[in-house]
C-alpha cells in the first residue's frame, strides 16, 4: 500500500515512477493518501452502518475539481432519462464516460486527469485498503457524470450488477454555494430485514457537498440505497461509478472470481419465492363465488340485456353516474372496450356522492406535509405500508384489520384464504386510532373500495368488458408526495387479466406529469438492450454506432408506452393486461400538490360465453 | 356473439397494422367518455329559448342569459342577441321599449367590443348604431354609449343603464388610450383623468337607484383603480391614482355599510383590501428609495398591510386559488416588515404558506420553492 512520504532517494523508486506517484498524489486533497488518513477512514468504514460505507469530505485537489466542473458545464451535453426507477440527466452513453465522442474527450483534459487519478494504482490501493474490498481493476474504468435537476431522483436499489466491487459518488455541486440539505439530493442508506429485503425507512442520509465522496463496498443483499429527490432548481452534479474486480492479467486477478461475482448478481435477479414472502400487499386474490362466476360466464342474453337486476341498479345508483347505468351507454362502452381493450371514464361516481367524498379526502390531504406519516411506524391501522422499497412504497387499505406480518426465516408464506379478504368494513376500535380527518377519509375511501367488491359492480364490469370475473384483488392506495411509487412489474399469472384504477386525487396540476403520480403501462421488447422501462428521454445516438443505425431506429421506433393516465379526480381507467406488460405508478414528487389517491382493482378473467368461440375469435 | 377484447399489447399491435394500410391516421389509444356530456359530435351552442314565442323581451332575456351563463369565449351568441335587439327595434319603431332592452343591447355591444379588432390610430369615424355596422372595438363602444344614452333619455334613473354607462365610459378610455399615437399619449391621458371621477359618479348614481349591487357590477370600480394607476404612469403625476383610490375606497365602504348580498360584500372587502395594499406598496417604494430607516413609514405601511389582510381574509373562498396567492403575497410583504425570524414574521409566513399550498392544490401555479424559502429557518 502507499507509504507515508519519504524523500525520493529513500524510496528506491525510479525517478519516473516517483514522479508519477507525485503526480497522482497532487490530484488528490493534500494528505488524503497518507497512512494516517487511510487508517482513520478504514476505522470509520469498519464501524459504519447500516452497512459498510464511508464519506471522504475532501477528495480531490480543489483547483483540479473546479476545472473539471467548468469543463463539464461548458462542454458536456446531457440527456434526460426517465424510467420507473429514476429521473436524471446523463452524459452520452447510459453509464460510461467512454461513451463520449473523440471531440468531447479532447475538450475535457481535467476530467481525463481526474479519471486517470481515480483509477490509478495508488488510488485503487487506497480504496482497497480503507474498504477491505480486495483488489480493484484499473482497466475497467466505469464512471459517468450525472446531473440531478429539480425533481430528479433515483429509487431504491443495491447496485449489485456484474463484477462491481465498490460504488462511489463524487459530488460537484456549486463550490461557492454550500449545498443546503433541505434542497434534497442526499444519498440514503437502508438497513435490511434480511438479505435482499431492504427495510422501508432509511437510517443514514448523506447530503451532497462540494468535493465530497461517498462510497461503499457492494454487498449483495445488503447495500440498498436511493438518491433523494432534488427539490429545488439547483443542479446536483456528481461523478459516480464503480470499481470492478480485476480482469485477466491485472494485479489480484483470481480465476473464476468473475463468474462467481456475476452469479451472485444474476441469482439475486431471480425473483425467488422466499423473497416474495416479504412483499406487501399480498396478491392473493379472493375468489368470486362459483354461482356468480357461472352467471358472468354466461353473459347477457343479447345486446340489449343490461345484465343488472333492479337491486343492482338501485345499489349502483347510490354511487355511479346514472348515465353509466343505461343500456345505451353500457352498449357503447362495451363496443369501445372490445375495440380498444381499454377505456377511460371520467365522472365515474355521481356528483352527489363524489362531492362528499372529495370533501373528506381533501380535508385529510390538505393537512400540512409534516403531519403526513414520515416513517413506517407512523402509519396507523387500518392503513398499511407497501414494501419492500426496492419494489414499491405506498399506503394502502386491503379491507383487513390485521397488520401485515413479516415471516420469520424459514417460515412458510402466509396465504390469505378468500373469505379472509376484508370487506372494508372497519370497526370503530380500529378507526379510533386515526385523527378525525383521516378517519373520515378512510371511511369514505373504504366505502368506494367496498363498491368494487360488490357483486353488482362485478356484473357491470363484466357487461362492459365481455369478461367473466373469476377472482379479485382490490386495494385502496395513497401515494404520498416525496415518498411513494411502484416499480414496473409484469403480469405473468395468465394470458390476460382485467385491471382498473379509479383515480380519486382531489388536487389539480398533474397534467404535465412533472410531479409524477401517473400510472403507466408499457410493452416489453425482450430483444432490446436498453432498460425496458426507459420511456422518456431524447433519442441520443448510442456511442460507437454508425449513422446507419439511426435510420434503422427510426423504422422501428415503436413507442413502448401503451397507456398513461395522469393523477386526476373521479376517473376510471380499465384495460385488459396481457402477459409481459409492465405497469407502474411513477414516484410522486415532494413538490406535488397532494397525494395521489386511488382504488386499484385486478381480476383474473375468462371470456364470456362458450370457450370454443374463443379459438375462432383469436384467429387473424 | 359479442366482440371480445384483446390484451392491450395485442390490440395496439393489431391497430398499428391497420393504421399502416388505412387512409385515416387515428393514433388515439385512450378512448374517453364523460357520461354527463352528450357523446355525439361537437354540437352548436344550444340556444334554449324558455320564453313564450309571443314574448319578445322574454326571448331576448333568455338569449342574453344564454350568453351570460356560457363560457363567453365566442361571439356567436352575442351576435344572436344583437340581431334580436335590431329586430325588436324595427318592430317597435323606437317606441315603448323598456329600459332593460337598452341595457342588454348596450352591454352586448360592449361585450362584442372585446372580440373586435382594435382600431388603428387614424381619424375616428363616429358611428350610429342604426347606421353603419360597427367593425372595430372602438365603434362597438361608441355604439354602446349611444345606446345607453338613448335609454337614459327615457329612463334617467334606471340603475341597470347607469351601471352599463359606467362600464362603457371606462372602456371608452381604454379605447382612446390604445388608439392614440405614442406622441399623443400624454395629452390624451391628461384629458382622460377628468373622466375617472365622472365614471365613479355615474356608478354611485347607479348604486343609489339600485336595490342591490352585484359583484360583477363592482368590477368597474376595480378597473378604475387599475386605470388610474396606468394613467398616472403615463402622465407622471403622482396624485391621480391617490384621488381615485380615496374615492373608490370610500365607495367600497359605503357598499359594505349598505349591501347584504354575501358575494357583493366579499367583493367590496376585496376592493378595500386592494386600496390599502396599493397605499402600502407606495410606502414600501419610499422605503426602498430612502437610504435611512424611517420608522413612521414602516409603521404606516404595516398598518395598511394589516388592514389589507383583514379585508382580504373576509373575502377569501376555498376555490379561488389566484386570490389565495394575492393574499399570500400580502402576508409575505407584511411579514417582511417584522424582525427576521421573529414570532410575528414566522406567523405571517406560515399563513402565507398555507395559502400557497392551497393554491397549488387548486392547480394555480407552482410555489414549492417559495414555500421552501419561507419555511427555511
Amino acid at each position: 500500500m502507499t507509504d507515508t512520504k519519504r524523500a525520493p532517494e529513500e524510496t528506491g523508486l525510479p525517478d519516473a515512477k516517483r514522479a508519477h506517484i507525485d503526480d497522482v498524489e497532487k490530484c488528490f486533497h493534500k494528505g488524503l493518501l497518507d497512512q494516517t488518513s487511510q487508517d482513520e477512514l478504514k476505522t470509520q468504514i469498519a464501524e459504519s452502518g447500516p452497512y459498510k460505507h464511508g464519506v471522504i469530505p475532501q477528495l480531490i485537489d480543489d483547483e483540479l475539481l473546479r476545472s473539471v466542473r467548468k469543463e463539464i458545464m461548458e462542454g458536456v451535453h446531457f440527456t434526460r432519462k426517465e424510467t420507473d426507477i429514476y429521473k436524471v440527466f446523463q452524459t452520452g452513453d447510459l453509464a460510461n464516460l467512454s461513451g463520449l465522442s473523440e471531440e468531447e474527450l479532447g475538450t475535457l483534459p481535467s476530467l481525463f486527469k481526474l479519471r486517470n487519478a481515480m483509477y490509478s494504482r495508488e488510488f485503487r490501493h487506497f480504496m482497497s485498503y480503507i474498504t477491505g474490498a480486495g483488489h480493484l481493476s484499473g482497466s475497467k474504468q466505469d464512471m459517468s457524470i450525472n446531473v440531478y435537476q429539480k425533481s430528479c431522483h433515483l429509487l431504491n436499489h443495491d447496485d449489485v450488477i456484474g463484477t462491481r466491487r465498490i460504488s462511489y459518488i463524487l459530488y460537484l455541486p456549486d463550490p461557492d454555494e454550500p449545498w443546503n440539505p433541505r434542497w434534497g439530493g442526499a444519498l440514503r442508506l437502508f438497513p435490511t430485514i434480511r438479505p435482499n429485503v431492504p427495510a422501508s425507512d432509511w437510517t443514514v442520509s448523506i447530503p451532497p457537498a462540494w468535493n465530497q465522496m461517498a462510497l461503499f463496498k457492494i454487498q449483495p443483499g445488503l447495500s440498498f440505497h436511493d438518491v433523494e429527490e432534488v427539490y429545488v432548481d439547483k443542479p446536483r452534479m456528481s461523478i459516480s461509478g464503480w470499481f470492478h474486480i480485476p480482469d485477466v492479467g491485472e494485479e489480484g486477478y483470481i480465476e473464476g472470481e468473475k463468474e462467481e461475482t456475476e452469479a451472485l448478481s444474476s441469482l439475486k435477479q431471480l425473483t425467488s419465492k422466499s423473497l416474495r414472502e416479504h412483499d406487501f400487499p399480498k396478491r392473493t386474490p379472493g375468489q368470486v363465488p362459483e354461482d356468480e362466476f357461472a352467471h358472468l360466464k354466461e353473459g347477457p342474453k343479447d345486446d340489449d340485456d343490461l345484465f343488472l337486476s333492479d337491486d343492482d341498479v338501485k345499489y349502483l345508483s347510490k354511487y355511479l353516474n346514472p348515465h353509466l347505468l343505461t343500456i345505451k351507454t353500457v352498449k357503447q362502452l362495451n363496443d369501445l372496450f372490445c375495440t380498444n381493450s381499454q377505456l377511460e371514464i371520467k365522472d365515474f361516481l355521481n356528483s352527489e356522492y363524489v362531492g362528499v367524498l372529495k370533501k373528506t379526502i381533501d380535508a385529510e390531504d390538505s393537512r400540512p406535509p409534516k403531519e403526513m406519516p414520515q416513517v413506517s411506524e407512523e402509519i396507523v391501522l387500518p392503513w398499511k405500508l407497501a414494501r419492500p422499497p426496492h419494489k414499491a412504497r405506498y399506503m394502502y387499505l386491503d379491507g383487513s384489520e390485521e397488520a401485515d406480518k413479516e415471516p420469520e426465516v424459514g417460515e412458510e408464506e402466509v396465504t390469505v384464504r378468500p373469505d379472509e379478504n376484508g370487506g372494508f368494513e372497519y370497526s370503530e376500535t380500529i378507526l379510533s386510532g386515526l385523527k378525525d380527518t383521516d378517519k373520515a377519509a378512510t371511511s369514505k375511501v373504504s366505502e368506494v373500495a367496498a363498491l368494487f367488491k360488490s357483486s353488482a359492480l362485478r356484473r357491470w364490469i363484466s357487461r362492459i368488458s365481455s369478461l367473466a370475473l373469476k377472482s379479485e384483488n382490490i386495494i385502496a392506495r395513497r401515494f404520498r408526495p416525496g415518498f411513494d411509487f411502484t416499480l414496473a412489474t409484469a403480469q405473468d399469472e395468465s394470458d390476460i387479466a382485467l385491471e382498473a384504477t379509479l383515480c380519486l386525487t382531489p388536487t389539480k396540476g398533474w397534467e404535465d406529469g412533472e410531479y409524477g403520480g401517473y400510472e403507466l403501462c408499457m410493452a416489453v421488447d425482450e430483444d432490446a438492450d436498453d432498460d425496458p422501462a426507459v420511456y422518456r428521454g431524447a433519442k441520443a445516438k448510442e456511442a460507437g454506432e454508425g449513422e446507419g443505425d439511426e435510420e434503422d431506429e427510426d423504422e422501428d421506433e415503436d413507442d413502448p408506452v401503451l397507456l398513461t393516465s395522469q393523477a386526476s379526480w373521479n376517473t376510471l381507467n380499465i384495460f385488459v393486461r396481457d402477459k409481459g406488460i409492465l405497469k407502474f405508478v411513477k414516484y410522486v414528487s415532494k413538490n406535488a400538490p397532494g397525494s395521489r389517491w386511488d382504488i386499484s382493482a385486478e381480476w383474473q378473467v375468462e371470456y364470456v360465453g362458450d370457450d370454443e368461440e374463443e379459438e375462432d375469435e383469436h384467429e387473424e | 356473439m359479442a366482440k371480445r377484447p384483446l390484451g392491450l399489447n395485442k390490440a395496439n399491435k393489431s391497430k398499428k397494422k391497420k393504421l399502416d394500410s388505412a387512409e385515416k391516421a387515428e393514433k388515439a389509444v385512450a378512448k374517453e367518455i364523460s357520461p354527463e356530456n352528450d357523446e355525439s359530435a361537437e354540437p352548436a351552442p344550444a340556444l334554449t329559448l324558455d320564453a313564450d314565442e309571443e314574448d319578445d323581451m322574454g326571448q331576448l332575456e333568455s338569449l342574453y342569459k344564454n350568453w351570460t351563463s356560457s363560457e363567453r369565449d365566442s361571439p356567436r351568441i352575442l351576435h344572436g342577441v344583437v340581431h334580436e335587439c335590431d329586430s325588436l327595434l324595427q318592430k317597435a319603431k323606437g317606441e315603448g321599449l323598456p329600459a332593460r332592452f337598452h341595457e342588454i343591447y348596450a352591454a352586448s355591444l360592449l361585450d362584442l367590443a372585446e372580440f373586435a379588432d382594435k382600431k388603428k390610430p387614424v381619424k375616428k369615424k363616429k358611428v350610429k348604431s342604426d347606421d353603419v355596422a360597427p367593425e372595430t372595438s372602438d365603434m362597438f363602444v361608441d355604439a354602446a354609449l349611444e345606446r345607453v344614452e338613448t335609454g337614459l333619455e327615457q329612463y334617467p334613473e334606471d340603475a341597470g343603464l347607469l351601471f352599463v354607462k359606467s362600464r362603457a365610459l371606462k372602456q371608452d378610455i381604454d379605447e382612446k388610450m390604445s388608439a392614440v399615437s405614442k406622441e399623443e399619449r400624454k395629452e390624451t391621458a391628461k384629458k382622460m383623468i377628468s373622466q375617472l371621477n365622472k365614471i365613479l359618479e355615474v356608478f354611485k348614481l347607479a348604486q343609489k337607484h339600485a336595490s342591490t349591487v352585484t359583484p360583477a357590477q363592482l368590477d368597474v370600480v376595480e378597473e378604475l383603480i387599475e386605470l388610474s394607476g396606468a394613467l398616472e404612469s403615463v402622465v407622471k403625476q403622482s396624485d391621480i391614482s391617490e384621488t381615485t383610490l380615496v374615492a373608490c375606497e370610500k365607495f367600497y365602504n359605503e357598499i359594505l355599510a349598505s349591501e347584504k348580498d354575501e358575494n357583493t360584500v366579499k367583493k367590496a372587502h376585496r376592493g378595500v383590501g386592494t386600496c390599502k395594499m396599493i397605499v402600502a406598496d407606495s410606502l414600501l417604494d419610499l422605503l426602498d428609495d430612502d437610504d435611512e430607516d424611517n420608522d413612521d413609514t414602516v409603521e404606516l405601511a404595516k398598518k395598511n398591510l394589516k388592514a389589507a389582510i383583514e379585508h382580504f381574509q373576509k373575502s377569501e373562498t376555498d376555490e379561488d386559488g389566484e386570490f389565495m396567492v394575492t393574499l399570500a403575497e400580502t402576508m409575505i410583504q407584511y411579514g417582511n416588515l417584522f424582525e427576521t425570524e421573529s414570532d410575528d414574521q414566522k406567523k405571517w409566513y406560515g399563513e402565507a404558506v398555507k395559502r400557497l399550498r392551497q393554491a397549488q392544490r387548486l392547480g394555480v401555479g407552482k410555489y414549492d420553492e417559495m414555500i421552501l424559502e419561507l419555511e427555511d429557518d
